[in-house]
Formats: structure tokens, sequence, C-alpha cells
């Protein structure tokens, strides 16, 4: 049955319907209904599956992952699922849809340049409509500026994340990111922000930089173990471990209680 | 005067500039010997609207159809809808439409149009199809008022195209399938003595489904795993709308024409029968611009975009192109050429990106500009379009000389690299769509290896003079008419 067959049917059901003196039934309806219905609640539940237990029943139950969409002859379901991800811009769906700006089929490369075309324009709109409204904001109060520069900052971070930017337009991002981060701590006050601006440097790579802003803020917050375990992880990427493990058995283990830390904790000082 | 062509063109010619309104307003004035007449449609009339055209003297007559014409309701509610055999007929095998011929006829036979039209509006038959339409498609639980009206904006804009009346005219010439074609259909299925051609510069039914597929529709599920049950019943319902006009239209066609070889397999694709199908190319007035023989690009170089800042035209991409090479050549000047007024949105949101990028200055928005003085300043032509037939501006620009870097989409590859039968050798780069690393990639190619530009420049020119004529064009028309009329 091809895209066309359902919904012809379904016309010609409805032709059926209103012609007089013709047998009709709605139990027709209803049965593609609950088969609809059946199949969403399998793709639910696959979701919470492992892999191996995925393969096994998607085999025998004949749904495709998108990649298996993607890698389709079916130019219909595969401009629909195009269609259908253009609403959500996740670093997988916009992965997803890069991957049919190479395929055979010239609609379904058009379709995909368009759809991150409008993934894209979502992304750039709300960063330029947070910047024109900047003074509305900070002009509201303390709070008020501190949720829009961690605002702002964190469209310009889930942007660059997406993998949507060109890699030669990508530093003006994160730069633009890194900024919005650095004035929300040392404009408007906020340590939620001096926190992910640590993160995003050394997500970045800038180190250096990372290891001096942490040594300043844990100056002023020497009991903040998250950021002291920030501090680790810098060392750790900067191959420093011996001032890694100094730094982690400073720590009282009693304040380390988030799951990883405490793992991590455990390896590097009761034994490797 | 010769014989009589109905010309019938949606959402363009002769009150939106591109490419297909300069092919219309180009095959009008080259084929003087004949008498036109203009069907344009639009989605409703507004007041004021002047052509951006100054009609040829062989056009006969202007017409307009609004496809969102509304109708007045009358005092008594009809209850009957007089066409109701005719439309379950035409509906029963759906999207075939194999019974449209009846439906076309009772529409035409129809005295009062009026009335036909407020019965299929406000009649109490109409209303019970769509509920049991409603009842067909197994809603239950989703808002009956939304299905309502798609429902009736799809068939009030058929239905509009149906009430319209017909100029006699020898040959209806469309140039989309769609509600265009579905006219042309109309017009010449109540006048059996009239022919059909359709000339398709983009494949209307997948431009229309792709249109579809990126809007937002109410019954979208956003957490629906599988696409079919994410995308709803109105994609689908206006996806098989496209394809059953398509259909209807190929098959009342005698000849069906598209602009490259590439987009004729599409066609057969989409049902066309492939006896029907040809090809016509676009064609310049090459006498019209001045070639200058290029050996290397200027210092520094201007690199030029000339076409409608529309989305479809994806100028962002060209944008942050000019941004990458600027990195290397901070010199270069980077100009786009052509109205902004159609897309004011995206207009400014090409210019919030230029601000962004702090390209202020480096790039400039000239507006609508002569094509001749703009090719004779550029040394190289970029097109980022995501869709494309066969740019004009690629054969105007080839005429002046300029190479072209352009995506591979549509025609393009043919008007840069050959076609069969073209061994004249490339005039130009192509680059894949939305990735101005790419394009900045071309460009920069360009830049840096004179000697192929040199050669790409010369390509461009002969490919144009042997190719791309618009004599060529008016040969292939007259001899495609001519067969028709005899």
């Amino acid at each position: 049955m091809g895209p066309w067959g359902f919904f012809g049917t379904i016309f010609a059901y409805i032709a059926a319907l209103l012609t007089p003196k013709q047998n009709l039934s709605e139990a027709y309806a209803q049965k593609i209904l609950k088969k609809r219905e059946a199949v969403s609640d399998v793709a639910v539940s696959l979701a919470k599956l492992n892999y191996k237990q995925t393969q096994r029943l998607a085999d025998r139950l004949d749904i495709l992952s998108y990649k298996e969409i993607l890698a389709s002859n079916d130019e219909f379901k595969k401009i629909n699922l195009i269609g259908m991800l253009s609403f959500n811009p996740t670093k997988e769906n916009v992965s997803l849809v890069r991957s049919a700006l190479a395929d055979e089929i010239e609609m379904v490369r058009i379709l995909a340049s368009t759809s991150l075309q409008k993934m894209d324009a979502s992304f750039v709109s709300n960063i330029l409509e947070l910047k024109e409204s900047k003074e509305a904001f900070t002009s509201l109060g303390a709070k008020e500026s501190q949720d829009y520069y961690l605002t702002i900052a964190q469209v310009y971070d889930d942007y660059v994340y997406t993998g949507l930017i060109a890699k030669e337009n990508e530093e003006f991002y994160i730069s633009g990111m890194l900024s919005c981060y650095k004035d929300g701590y040392y404009v408007a006050k906020n340590e939620e922000a001096m926190k992910k601006y640590i993160r995003a440097l050394v997500r970045f790579g800038r180190l250096q930089e990372a290891k001096e802003l942490c040594d300043e803020y844990l100056q002023t917050k020497p009991q903040d173990y998250g950021m002291q375990f920030w501090m680790a992880e810098i060392y750790f990427k900067q191959r420093e471990f011996a001032v890694l493990n100094a730094l982690l058995e400073s720590i009282p283990r009693e304040h380390i209680t988030f799951e990883p830390y405490k793992k991590s904790a455990t390896w590097w000082l009761d034994g490797r | 005067m010769g014989a009589k062509i109905c010309l019938i063109i949606e959402g363009s010619y002769p009150y939106v500039s591109g490419g297909v309104a300069s092919w219309a307003h180009q095959l009008i004035a080259g084929l003087s010997e004949y008498e036109f007449e203009i069907v344009a449609l639009r989605a409703k009339e507004e007041e004021g609207l002047k052509p951006l055209y100054t009609l040829a003297p062989n056009v006969k007559a202007l017409h307009h159809i609004y496809l969102g014409d509304a109708v007045k309701k009358p005092l008594f509610t009809p209850r009957k809808l007089s066409v109701k055999n005719e439309v379950l007929a035409a509906l029963s095998d759906f999207p075939e439409l194999s019974s449209f011929e009846p439906l076309a006829k009772a529409f035409y036979a129809t005295k009062n149009k009026q009335k036909l039209k407020q019965e299929i509006v406000y009649s109490l038959d109409a209303y019970e199809m769509i509920e049991a339409a409603y009842g067909g498609f197994a809603l239950v639980g989703k808002s009956f008022l939304d299905f309502f009206w798609n429902i009736r904006s799809l068939y009030l804009g058929v239905s509009n195209v149906m009430l319209s009346n017909i100029p006699k005219a020898d040959i209806y010439h469309t140039v989309s399938t769609g509600y265009a074609g579905i006219y042309a259909a109309f017009c010449k299925i109540n006048n059996p003595d009239s022919k059909m051609i359709l000339t398709e510069h983009g494949i209307y039914t997948r431009e229309r489904n792709m249109e579809v597929c990126l809007s937002a529709w109410p019954d979208i599920d956003k957490d629906a795993y599988l696409p079919e049950d994410g995308i709803g019943i109105y994609k689908n319902l206006w996806q098989a709308s496209f394809k059953a006009m398509s259909t209807v239209c190929y098959k009342n066609a005698e000849k069906i024409i598209s602009l490259h070889g590439k987009n004729n397999q599409i066609q057969i694709k989409e049902g066309a029968d492939p006896a029907k199908v040809s090809t016509i190319r676009n064609g310049v007035d090459l006498s019209a611009f001045a070639y200058r023989a290029r050996m290397s690009m200027s210092t520094p170089a201007v690199i030029g975009f000339l076409g409608r800042v529309v989305k479809i035209k994806d100028v962002k991409t060209f944008i942050r192109a000019a941004d990458i090479v600027l990195k290397k050549y901070p010199d270069t000047i980077f100009l786009i050429a052509g109205p902004y007024d159609e897309d004011k949105e995206y207009f400014e949101e090409c210019q919030k990106v230029v601000e962004l990028l702090g390209l202020d200055g480096k790039l400039n928005f000239l507006g609508k500009t002569s094509s001749r003085e703009f090719f004779d300043k550029i040394d190289l032509m970029i097109l980022t379009s995501l869709s494309e037939g066969q740019p004009l501006v690629i054969s105007e620009a080839a005429g002046c000389g300029a190479p072209c870097v352009a995506t591979d989409v549509g025609g393009c590859r043919e008007m840069i690299e050959g076609g069969e039968g073209d061994d004249i050798g490339v005039a130009g780069l192509l680059t894949p769509s939305s990735n101005p690393s790419a394009t900045a990639d071309a460009i920069m190619f360009m830049i840096e290896n004179p000697d192929f530009y040199a050669k790409c420049s010369e390509n461009a020119r002969t490919r144009a003079q042997k190719f791309y004529d618009e004599k060529t064009l008016f040969t292939e028309y007259r001899r495609v008419y001519g067969e028709l009329l005899s």
C-alpha cells in the first residue's frame, strides 16, 4: 500500500458512506485507529529496552528507526520524517537531517537543507530578540538581570551544541556564549553563570582560563566542593595528576554526596 | 494575428518578479504573432496591486482568479449540493480523480455559479460530507473545527477555480500543475477543440510537499516516535490533494514540458506519460549582455549574488560564506542585488546575520538592480538556492562572461558542467546546498586559480550562446504551438 493507498481508501470509504443503499463499516476505521495506537505503544516501549532487545523486537515488529528510514528508498517517508524533525532542533535531530543532505533523491536533499535553515533561524531569531530586549530585562532588577544572561547564554550554548553552525563560524557564537556567562557573573553577580562559564571553558579546551577563574571563584567560596571537582577535572585534562590527587585528598569525604564525584574520588584515592 | 494562447500562471506574472515571471514576459513578447490572454491565480484580491511588468501589445486580456474568494451567506441555507454525485464519484478513487471530467463539466454547465458556490460553502449536504469525512478518518478526540476549516480551505480553492469563466483560446498553456493545472484541465475539458500544454519550471507537487512538511499543523504530535503518527491527517490531506491536482493536469495536457532532463524524469515518476514529456531550455537575449572576457578576478575580487532575497535562495548561506572568505581575503567585496520586499521578515533576518557576524560595510544589499550593469561589475556570480528550475541568472551571467558558483540543484549542473550533447567544459563550480564552507572554498578556489577562472569565463559564454539563447526558446515554442494547432 503506497503513501496514497491509505488516504485513497479513506476517501473511498467516505464516498461509500454517503452513497445510498451501500453497506458501511465503521469497524474498518476503528481497526485502523487501533493498529496505529498499538504501533505507537510498542515504539514507546522500545525506547526503554537495550540495544540487543530493540534489534530483536524491531526485526519482528517491522518498525524502522529514523536512521533506517533515512537510509531507505521511501521518499515519502523520508520527507515526512525530516519535516517532523525540523520542529525539534536537538543535536541528534540536526545530525539526522544533516545526513539527508547527501541523499540521492534531490527533493530529500532540498527538504533537509530547508529544515536546517528553519532550525537555524529559530536560534538566530531567539538570540537577536534577546539581545534587543537586554535593556528591558536588565533594568527590571537583579534577579531578572541574572536570568537574562543565563537565558541568552543557554540559547548560544544550545545553538553551538546542535552542530548547526559551520565550523568556521562557530568561534563567533562560542565567544558570544562565553561573554554572556562572563557578564552573568561579573555584571549580574550570578554564581550559576560562573559555574557554567567555567564548564564551557573546559568543554572548549580553554583550560588555563578555566583554571584561573576556578581559582578566583574558590578563593571566595572554598567550600564549594562541586567546583573543587571541576578544578580536579581541569588538572586531569592538563595531566597534572599529583596536584589532582592532592586536591581530592583535601576534600572531606563526607561532603562528597554526588554519586559520580564519589566514584571518582574513590578511584583516585583508594586504589587505581 | 495568429492563434490565441491562454497563459495560466499561479502566484507569479505579472505581479511577482522572478524567473517564472521573466520567462512568461519574454515568451509573450517573443511570440508576438500570437494573441495572449493571461489568467493570474492569486490567493486573494489586493487593493491597489499593480503589475510589475508592462504587458506586451499582444496581451489582449488579464483575468484573475482568487483562490480564497469568499461568498456571501444566502438568506436561506441551501439543503442540497447540486453537484454532490459528481463530487462523490470524483473522490471515490482519490487521488487518481479518474472521474474529474464529469465534475468539471457539471461545474461548467451550472448557470448560476453564485448559487453553486453558496451550496458548496453553506449547504447541509456539504456540511454532512465534511462530518462523514471526519468520522471516516476516525478523528475521535481531535478538533472538528480544525478539520472543518482545513477541508473547507482545501476545496474552496479548487471550487473557485472551477467556478471561474473560461476565456476562449486555442491553447491553454499552464505554467505549473496545482490550481493553475486544474484550471487548465477544466478549460480544456469544457472546450474539447482546444489543446493544453504544461510547462513546469520546478515540480509544483514536490515544492508544496516540502512546504507542507515544514509547516505547523494543528494535529502535529511532536512527541510521536513514528513520523506517520507525528504528521497527522492534515499534512496527508494536503499532500494527497496536490498529487491529485498534478494527476489531473498530466492526464489532460497534450504536451508536458520542463526545463531540463532531470525534471522530465521526475514528471514521469509523478505519473506523466513519457510520450508527452519533453525539454525546452530557458533562454536569454544575449545581445543585451555585453560580453567581457575575464582573464582573472579583480583585486579586490567582487563577488555577487543576484536574486530575490527569499528563503528558497538561502541568502544566509551566502552571507556566512562571505564571512569565511573575508577571514582570508579581507578586502573582498560582496554584493547582494535583488528585490527584498517579497519576504520582509527574511530580509530582516539576513540583515541581522550580517550585523551579528560584523559584516556591515563588507557585504551590501543593493536592492533591485539592472542585471546587465551588475554582471559587468562582478567577477563571480554565486547562487546558494535550495531549489531551482533553470535559473536565468546563470545564463545572463554567462552571457557577460561571469562564471558561476552554484548549488547542485535543479538544472544548475547542466548549466555549469554541461548536459547530454554538451562537451564545452565547466563554466563554474557546484557546491552542496546549506554549506557555507563549501561555497567559501569554491569562491577562494576561483580567486586562487586564475587560469581555471579564465577558462570558466570562456566556457560560460560559449555555452550560453549555444544552448541558452532566447531565439532557441522562441523557435521551440513556435514548433510546439504549431504542432498542436495544425
